[in-house]
C-alpha cells in the first residue's frame, strides 16, 4: 500500500537520522570522558610517582646521611685514639722517662699473671684494661732470675707447680709498658660517643697482645669462644690477611699520610664474646719511618642502633627498609622484610669471626637475586615485583670506607641502604581516583544509553504521529481528485492545519468550488443576478415613490409658508389709500421661503412702515415674521405713540414669543413713522437710503438706531430716533440685504452703490416704476445666478 | 477644537486664546449647532481673554451673526471673560454687524482693521 510504505519509509529515514545522531553523539560523549579519566589517571599517576619518589628519596637520603653519620663518628673517634697512640709510638724515645714513668704509676701498671691452665699471661680484674699476652709470646723463665711481674700471685704460688711458669718475653713486656698510657685514653673514648662494645690495641705480628677496654676476662671467652687461637698468631687466626693488606700501602705517601683514610672495617659480624652483632673498625699503627707494622687499634662499633633504626623504618603502610653490604650481603632488615625479600640468614663458617650471610642474590624471589645495586651516589629506583605483587624498591649507597671481608685484599666499599614499598600502597589514591573515574564513567554510559533510548522512542512516537497526519491529509487530498476525476464536484476536503498541506487543501477546496460554480450552477447564478436587480429595481421604485410624498410634504410646507408671507403683505388698495406717498412694495422670495417682512399701516396719529429681516429659512422665520406683523399691528391699535417704546415692546414680545416655542431666530427690523413730511426712523435694519428730488443721495446708517430683535428682552436703551424730513419728490428705499447681497455668477455683489446709482437714475419715476426699475437691475445682476435670499424692497416718494 | 467644511473653518487655538473663523458661512439656523457648541466650549474653559479673529470670514449670514449675538449674551452674563473681536471694514457685514456686539456685551473689544 503507498500510504504505509511512504509513511514507513518517513519514519525509517528520519528514525535512523536521529538515532545515528543521537548515538555518535552519546558515543562522543563517552569517548571523551573515558579519555578525560584516562588523562586525568595518568596525570594523577605521573604526579603520585614524582611525590612518592621525591619523597623516598628525601627519606632515603636521610637514612642514608643518618647511618653515614653513626659510621663517620666511630671513625673520627678512632682516628683521635689512633693519632695519640701514633705520636707515642712516633717519640718513644724523647717520651721514654714518661713511659717509663706511666708504666709504674700505679693506675697504668700491668701486673701480668701466667695462668698455666690456658698458657697465657693476663692482668686481674682490678686494672681498667685487660692486657693479655698470648702463649706463643711468653718464654720460659730463666733458673737463676726472677721476673718479678710474671711471679705467680700469692694463692696460686702456694700450690705445687708442675710446670714452670713461664715469663713474657722481653720485648713484648717492653711494648706493653710503651702502650701504658693508653688506659688514660681509652676510658673516656669508650664512655663518650659512639654506641661501642670494646676499644682495643692489639700488638704488631711479632708480638701480638692486646689492650683491651673495658676489662674482660679475654682470655677465658676465647679460650671458651674461639678454642686454639693461643696457639696461632693473633692477626693470622682472627683477620688473616688484613695485615698484609694494609702492608701493600707502605710506600703510598698519599695513603699514609691520612690517618683516617686507613680505617678499615670488617664486615658486620656477631660478637665472639657476646657483645650482638658489631662491626670492628681498625685503625693502623706505623713505625715512625711507616714502613713497618706497628699493631692497630681496634672498635667494636655495636650495630644494634643501626640495625634497630634500620628496621624500625616505616614506609608507606607495609614498606621496610634495609642496609646491606655491597656484595648484597643484608644486615639489617626486620622479620617481615626478609620474609618480603625471601632472605635466608646461612650460619657463618670458617673465618674467625662470625659474619652473618644473608645474600640478596641467593634470595628465593628471583627478581631479588638479580637485583643490581646503584653505582653511583644517586638514589636509584626500580620496579619489582616480589611474592606477585609490584614493588618500588629505591636504593642508596652510603658514604664509602676501606673493607676487609676476608683475604690480603683492603678495598673500598659501600654500605647500601634500600626501601621496599608495596607498589598498591604508593598509588592507592591512584587506584581509589581510577576506580571513580571508571564508576563514573559506566555511570554515564548507561545516562547516555538511557536517554538515547527515551529520545529515540519520543522522536519517532513524534514522527509517526506526524507522519499519519501528513499521509493522512495527503490521502484524502488524492481522494478527492479521483471523484473529482469521476466529475464528482460536491467534493470538499477538510482544512486541519495551518501549514502547507492545509494550504494545498484550501486551494483545491476553492479550485472544486469554482469549478462547480463554472459546471453546476450558471444557470443558478443568472437566476441569482436576475433576482438581485430585481430587488433593486424594486427598492428604486420604492425610493422614488417614497422621494415624491417628501417632495409633496416639503412643498405643501413651502406653500403654506410662502402663503402666510404674501398672506401679511400689504395689498395695493392699502398702499394706494396713502395720499401724500407713493408707495411701491416688492418681495420675492429665494427657492425657499425667506423671513423678509414689509408692512405700511395707517395708524391714527402716523403711516407705519416697517421692514425687517428674519434670520434663517423655512416655516419658522414665516411664522416669526407673522408675529412680528402681529405684534405690530396689535401696538398700532393699541395707540402707543412713542417710536422708542413701540419698537421695544414689539422686541419683548418677539422674545417671550420665541422663548416659549423655542424657534431659534432673530431679526432686524426697522419701524418708520410718517407724519407731516417728517419720517421718523425707529430700529436696527440695512441703511435707508434718500434720493433727494435734486439727485442728492443720503444713506441713513441705521446701527445706533436700534439692535436685533428677539435677542435681548431689554433693547428700549439702544433703541434710537432719526428724523429724516422729506420734500416733495424726495425718494426713500428700504430693502433687505437679499438685494445689497445679490450675487452675480461671479459671487459679486450687487451692492448699496449699485443700488443707490439706479434710485439716482430712476428717482423721477413712480414709485412702481422705480421699483420695477430697481428689481430688473438686480436681477440683471443676478443673470444666470442664483437667487440665494429672499428680495424685497419698499419705495416711497413724497407726491404731497 | 474645530468645525469645518469645503467652504469655512472654525477652529480655536488654546495658545493664544483665539477662535478663528475662516471662509463664508451661509448655514441655516439649525446648522450652527457646532459652531455654537464649540463657543460654548470655549467659555466653559472660563479664558481669562478670548479673541474672535473674524479678518479671514468674508461672508456670515443673518443666521450666523445671530449666533454670534447670542454668544455675546451669554459672556455678558457670564461677566469674567475679556472679550477682543477682529474684524475688517473691507468686509460689509462686519461693518454692519459687529458694532451689535458691544450692545449685547458692553465690555467687549471691537478692532475694525481699515478704520
Amino acid at each position: 500500500m503507498p500510504r504505509s510504505s511512504f509513511r514507513t519509509k518517513l519514519v525509517l529515514v528520519a528514525g535512523i537520522s536521529v538515532a545515528a545522531g543521537l548515538l555518535l553523539s552519546g558515543g562522543a560523549a563517552y569517548v571523551g570522558i573515558q579519555s578525560l579519566g584516562r588523562d586525568a589517571g595518568e596525570e594523577t599517576r605521573k604526579g603520585l610517582r614524582y611525590a612518592s619518589q621525591e619523597y623516598l628519596r628525601k627519606h632515603i637520603g636521610n637514612v642514608a646521611q643518618r647511618l653515614s653519620i653513626e659510621v663517620d663518628r666511630a671513625e673520627s673517634e678512632l682516628a683521635t685514639l689512633g693519632a695519640i697512640s701514633q705520636e707515642l709510638i712516633d717519640h718513644r724515645d724523647e717520651l721514654r722517662p714518661v713511659l717509663d714513668a706511666a708504666a709504674k704509676a700505679p693506675p697504668f701498671a700491668d701486673k701480668l699473671v701466667y695462668d698455666p691452665k690456658g698458657n697465657w699471661a693476663q692482668n686481674g680484674p682490678d686494672e681498667p684494661a685487660t692486657v693479655t699476652v698470648w702463649g706463643y709470646l711468653l718464654s720460659d723463665p730463666a733458673p737463676e732470675e726472677e721476673d718479678a711481674r710474671a711471679k705467680p700471685k700469692g694463692g696460686e704460688a702456694a700450690e705445687p707447680e708442675p710446670e714452670p711458669a713461664k715469663i713474657v718475653r722481653e720485648d713484648v713486656a717492653q711494648a706493653i709498658d710503651d702502650t701504658a698510657l693508653m688506659d688514660l685514653v681509652m676510658p673516656p673514648l669508650h664512655r663518650y660517643g659512639a654506641n661501642k662494645l670494646q676499644i682495643y690495641f692489639v700488638g704488631p705480628t711479632e708480638r701480638p697482645f692486646a689492650r683491651f677496654y673495658p676489662y674482660k676476662k679475654l682470655a677465658e671467652y676465647l679460650d671458651e669462644g674461639a678454642p686454639g687461637h693461643n696457639e696461632t698468631m693473633f692477626w693470622d687466626f682472627f683477620f688473616p690477611g688484613i695485615v698484609a693488606g694494609w702492608q701493600k700501602w707502605i710506600g703510598d705517601s698519599a695513603r699514609m699520610g691520612d690517618a683516617l683514610g686507613q680505617i678499615t672495617l670488617t664486615a658486620p659480624y656477631d660478637d665472639a664474646a657476646g657483645g650482638g652483632p658489631i662491626v670492628t673498625l681498625f685503625q693502623p699503627l706505623w713505625n715512625r719511618a711507616r714502613d713497618h707494622f706497628a699493631g692497630a687499634l681496634g672498635y667494636d662499633l655495636t650495630l644494634k642502633g643501626i640495625i634497630d633504626y634500620v628496621e624500625e623504618v616505616k614506609l608507606f603502610g607495609s614498606g621496610f627498609a634495609f642496609l646491606a653490604q655491597d656484595n648484597g650481603n643484608v644486615f639489617a632488615i626486620n622479620d617481615a622484610g626478609r620474609e618480603r625479600l625471601g632472605l635466608s640468614t646461612e650460619a657463618a663458617g670458617g673465618s674467625g669471626v662470625n659474619i652473618f650471610e644473608q645474600y640478596l642474590n641467593k634470595s628465593s624471589e628471583p627478581t631479588v637475586q638479580t637485583l643490581a645495586l646503584p653505582a653511583g651516589d644517586k638514589p636509584v629506583f626500580l620496579e619489582v615485583e616480589l611474592g606477585g605483587h609490584e614493588h618500588v624498591v629505591a636504593l642508596q649507597r652510603l658514604d664509602p670506607f676501606n673493607a676487609w671481608t676476608g683475604g690480603e685484599e683492603i678495598h673500598e666499599a659501600r654500605w647500601v641502604v634500600g626501601f621496599v614499598v608495596p607498589a598498591e600502597e604508593i598509588y592507592a589514591a591512584l587506584a581509589a581516583a581510577e576506580a571513580a573515574v571508571a564508576a563514573s564513567s559506566n555511570k554515564v554510559l548507561v545516562y547516555q544509553v538511557g536517554i538515547t533510548l527515551a529520545t529515540l522512542a519520543v522522536v519517532l512516537l513524534g514522527l509517526i504521529l506526524v507522519a499519519r497526519r501528513l499521509t493522512a491529509s495527503l490521502v484524502t487530498l488524492s481522494r478527492g481528485a479521483k471523484r473529482i476525476a469521476e466529475k464528482d464536484y460536491t467534493v470538499t476536503v477538510p482544512v486541519e492545519t495551518n501549514d502547507e498541506i492545509g494550504g494545498l487543501s484550501k486551494v483545491f477546496n476553492q479550485m472544486v468550488s469554482e469549478i462547480r460554480e463554472h459546471t453546476e450552477n450558471l444557470e443558478g447564478l443568472v437566476k441569482q443576478r436576475t433576482a438581485e436587480l430585481e430587488d433593486a429595481n424594486r427598492e428604486i421604485v420604492a425610493l422614488n415613490d417614497r422621494l415624491k410624498e417628501e417632495n409633496l410634504r416639503m412643498g405643501a410646507e413651502l406653500d403654506v409658508a410662502r402663503r402666510l408671507q404674501m398672506m401679511v403683505l400689504p395689498a395695493t388698495a392699502e398702499l394706494e389709500a396713502v395720499r401724500e406717498l407713493d408707495i411701491a412694495g416688492f418681495m420675492q422670495a429665494a427657492d425657499e421661503v425667506g423671513g423678509d417682512y414689509y408692512d405700511v399701516l395707517q395708524g391714527s396719529r402716523a403711516l407705519k412702515l416697517a421692514i425687517g429681516d428674519v434670520t434663517g429659512h423655512g416655516l419658522e422665520s414665516g411664522v416669526l415674521m407673522l408675529m412680528v406683523q402681529t405684534a405690530v399691528r396689535t401696538l398700532l391699535a393699541s395707540d402707543v405713540a412713542d417710536p422708542r417704546r413701540f419698537l421695544s415692546l414689539v422686541n419683548q414680545v418677539i422674545c417671550d414669543n420665541l422663548a416659549r416655542t423655542g424657534v431659534d431666530r432673530t431679526l432686524t427690523l426697522s419701524l418708520l413713522d410718517y407724519k407731516d413730511g417728517v419720517l421718523v426712523l425707529a430700529g436696527q435694519h440695512e441703511e435707508v437710503i434718500i434720493v433727494r428730488v435734486d439727485g442728492t443721495v443720503e444713506r441713513i446708517d441705521t446701527m445706533d438706531l436700534g439692535m436685533p430683535i428677539g435677542l435681548d428682552p431689554d433693547i428700549e436703551a439702544f433703541i434710537d430716533l432719526k428724523e429724516l424730513p422729506l420734500a416733495v419728490g424726495d425718494v426713500v428705499a428700504l430693502y433687505t440685504d437679499g438685494i445689497t447681497e445679490a450675487e452675480d455668477p461671479n459671487g459679486e455683489f450687487y451692492g448699496i452703490e449699485r443700488l443707490c446709482a439706479c434710485l439716482e437714475r430712476g428717482r423721477e419715476l413712480s414709485a412702481d416704476a422705480l421699483r420695477d426699475a430697481l428689481i430688473a437691475d438686480v436681477m440683471a445682476h443676478i443673470g444666470a445666478g442664483k437667487l440665494l435670499d429672499d428680495i424685497t424692497t419698499v419705495i416711497l416718494k413724497r407726491i404731497a | 477644537m474645530e468645525v469645518r467644511d469645503s467652504a469655512y473653518r472654525v477652529w480655536f487655538d488654546p495658545s493664544c486664546s483665539t477662535v478663528y473663523f475662516e471662509g463664508s458661512l451661509r448655514l441655516g439656523t439649525a446648522d450652527y449647532q457646532p459652531i455654537t457648541r464649540l463657543l460654548h466650549d470655549v467659555l466653559d474653559q472660563d479664558p481669562e481673554y478670548l479673541t474672535l479673529h473674524m479678518l479671514e470670514l468674508s461672508f456670515l449670514n443673518s443666521s450666523g451673526i445671530n449666533t454670534l449675538y447670542k454668544f455675546a449674551i451669554a459672556l455678558r452674563k457670564q461677566g469674567r471673560t475679556q472679550v477682543t473681536v477682529r474684524g475688517t471694514t473691507a468686509i460689509p457685514w462686519q461693518t454692519k454687524s459687529l458694532a451689535n456686539l458691544k450692545k449685547f456685551l458692553p465690555t467687549i473689544e471691537i478692532e475694525m482693521e481699515g478704520d
